[in-house]
């Protein structure tokens, strides 16, 4: 019985305790580490964006990117090289059945 | 320069006012963050972090709220990740300890003594704060406000985003909480 007493009064004391606390205040120069760290962030980022580019999922999607880029101007471009070369060989096409026509003409068996 | 004067040149970019801004809110962030994360050298660290994130983000603040409210939202919060981070750290610590890797400090944390409470109070409140590491964040944070920052229920209640009755609910259930924990440590040690 008197035990639970004074387990309840030091509990009781404990649960006070903190009346009358003041403010606990920072370590002097606050400010001036405060604006040392703004810097060091500033020169920082630079820094950050090396950190996060060398990353291995950001290289490897970079990677990615450039093979798929290299292969899509790879595939325009030989679609487009087979197109030209059919034009080319319409063209030769009807070159060459004029040049027979004129060939023929310019040998004309006397 | 009032209040908000103050604002307007600091989302302008006015050094001064920051530097106004810091002298006169400096030992309330500090106090608030000691009393969440219960160590000095980490509470120092935070108060830096909130004051670049005031000077970074102020022109995001519309006035909505009062500025102190604002202000200690971002304390509360950046102290609760830390303290989040440092249980992780806890947990990690308490692994490598079965491997006898981890530091004693990692494992058993000092004892915090608030450097704001007074002489004869100090064994005392050392045990209570103790004990607040074991309350939830929402009773811990409204236990704090009410008892380290003096600040009225209506006034955690904003900042809390909660009502009045819900802060005086916490309230009461962070007392019994704690008095519970203080009364199993008391009757543990007093035999």
């Amino acid at each position: 019985m008197e035990n639970n007493e004074h387990i309840n009064k030091l509990t009781d004391e404990a649960l006070n305790s903190l009346d009358g606390t003041g403010r606990a205040t920072p370590k002097p120069y606050l400010l001036t580490r405060i604006n040392a760290r703004m810097q060091n962030e500033k020169e920082s980022s630079w820094d950050i964006a090396l950190k996060f580019i060398s990353r291995p999922a950001v290289a490897l999607a970079g990677l990615c990117l450039v093979i798929v880029i290299n292969a899509t101007v790879g595939y325009k471009y030989t679609e487009k090289a087979t197109v030209v070369q059919e034009e080319q060989y319409a063209t030769v096409d009807e070159y060459s059945s004029s040049a027979t026509v004129l060939n023929d003409i310019e040998n004309i068996e006397p | 320069m009032n209040q908000p004067e103050l604002i307007v040149q600091l989302q302008q970019g006015d050094e001064q006012a920051f530097k106004k801004l810091v002298d006169e809110w400096q030992d309330m962030v500090y106090n608030t963050a000691v009393s969440i994360v219960q160590n000095e050298d980490d509470a120092d660290d935070i108060t830096q972090d909130v004051f670049v994130q005031v000077y970074q983000s102020v022109s995001s603040f519309k006035g909505d709220s009062k500025f102190s409210t604002w202000l200690y939202r971002i304390v509360i919060s950046k102290a609760l990740d830390h303290v989040k981070k440092k249980k992780r750290k806890k947990r990690f610590a308490f692994v490598q300890s079965l491997f006898g890797t981890a530091s004693e400090e990692e494992i058993h944390p000092e004892e915090f003594n608030h450097p704001g409470v007074l002489m004869e109070n100090r064994e005392r409140a050392a045990e209570l704060f103790k004990a607040m590491q074991l309350l939830p964040d929402n009773q811990r944070i409204a236990f704090t406000l009410h008892k380290l920052e003096a600040q009225r229920h209506q006034d955690i209640a904003a900042i809390m985003n909660i009502s009045v009755t819900a802060v005086e609910s916490l309230i009461a259930r962070a007392k019994g909480n704690l008095r519970k924990t203080l009364q199993a440590y008391y009757t543990k040690n007093n035999n």
